[in-house]
């Protein structure tokens, strides 16, 4: 058995070892709610790692290449025993990461509708194991992607792109950022 | 309508703690009258400024909505969020001023602790060398912030400034701080920094 992994902010999740007080037993602090995002079709994206974690940094690789720019990445862990015991339906489906290898090992979780989704997010919360990877670590495995080409470099947002490719930690100027946000050529 | 308001007592007897060098009071506050606004802070490592910047209103008034309107979104890591693209466009356009405007209002607490944060990151991130100084200084004043989200947003955009400068903060940071997260990071951040 393996585990299942969502992305999080670690604001929002850092009480999970000790929820506030104003949470009831067993319930979930409402603002949890933002790291689960279900598209039109009901389908919540999570990513499966084996029970060894031994692509776990393929996921977060993946993950933290769809982003702006390197920064800390946050996910909770909760066994794959737990969303069996939830009944929950769930389907492999492709990846949408620049990372060639890590799509994969994602999943949707199907027809989520709303006491599902607080199941799952209950499941998350109570039973799951948060972990932090820190800004400075994920710079190094997105670095070591890139030069691995493990990851698609047309993928990646252009300012991340350069940041990783730069020699240590490259700044980009005002031009360049404006640039990306406007989709400037 | 005029108001005056001082920061707290607290934040002055911090201040001496930790920066005892400085032989003058420590102070900020931010006097705000109909049309315009003035603020008069103070360095945590040299002799206190006294050096009375005005203020817009304007200024003033775009970064508090800024920050309240920062309430209703939702912050994802190392996504851009509006909230930090329009920080980052007013100190485009107001630099340093906009600054100091930004750290009365962390320092302060006047700000959520998820929207101090955020910007705390995005002040980091900000390639101004006009305004280095005042966002480094802002970034060490928040390490030693009572909210653990402001002290983790301040490793990150020291991270980020990436000025060996703050080591000296950080390394104090460090033995202060109670949240073993924030701890972890902050010395993740200090290697980093002495590694440069």
């Amino acid at each position: 058995m393996g585990f299942y992994l969502i992305a999080v902010r670690w604001s929002r999740w850092r009480t999970c070892a000790k929820p506030p007080d104003w949470v009831p037993t067993d319930d979930v602090p409402g603002t949890i709610f933002a790291d689960f995002r279900v598209d039109d079709k009901g389908h919540l994206s999570v990513w499966w790692i084996d029970d060894q974690r031994s692509n776990c940094d393929d996921v977060v690789t993946a993950l933290a290449a769809t982003r702006d720019r390197p920064d800390d990445l946050t996910y909770v862990l909760v066994d794959e025993s737990v969303f069996a015991n939830l009944g929950l339906p769930i389907a492999r489906s492709k990846g949408r990461t620049p990372s060639l290898k890590a799509n994969d090992y994602h999943r949707d979780v199907l027809d989520v509708y709303g006491s599902r989704l607080l199941r799952i997010a209950s499941a998350f919360y109570h039973r799951g194991t948060l972990q932090r990877v820190l800004e400075v670590r994920v710079e190094e495995l997105l670095r070591s992607a890139v030069v691995d080409k493990r990851v698609d470099l047309h993928k990646i947002n252009r300012i991340l792109r350069q940041m990783i490719e730069g020699a240590g930690q490259a700044r980009v100027g005002w031009r360049e950022r404006l640039r990306g946000w406007l989709h400037w050529p | 309508m005029t108001a005056l308001s001082i920061d707290r007592p607290l934040f002055r007897r911090s201040l001496s703690e930790l920066f005892p060098k400085s032989d003058e009071k420590l102070h900020t506050f931010v006097v705000t009258t109909e049309n315009a606004s003035a603020t008069v802070s103070a360095s945590p490592d040299t002799k206190a400024s006294t050096s009375s910047v005005g203020v817009s209103a304007a200024v003033w008034s775009e970064a508090t909505g800024l920050f309240e309107a920062a309430c209703d979104e939702s912050f994802y890591d190392g996504i851009d969020s509006q909230f930090s693209r329009a920080l980052t466009a007013l100190v485009v356009a107001h630099r340093a001023t906009a600054i100091q405007v930004v750290t009365d209002l962390i320092v302060n607490e006047q700000v959520s602790s998820e929207a101090a944060s955020e910007a705390l990151r995005c002040v980091g991130r900000m390639d101004d060398p006009f305004s280095h100084s005042d966002r480094r200084w802002l970034l060490e004043r928040c390490l030693f912030s009572p909210d653990e989200l402001v002290r983790d947003g301040a490793g990150s955009g020291l991270l980020a400034l990436n000025d060996a400068h703050a080591t000296q903060y950080i390394r104090r940071a460090i033995q202060n701080e109670t949240d073993p997260d924030v701890r972890f990071k902050l010395e993740q951040v200090l290697a980093r920094l002495e590694s440069r």
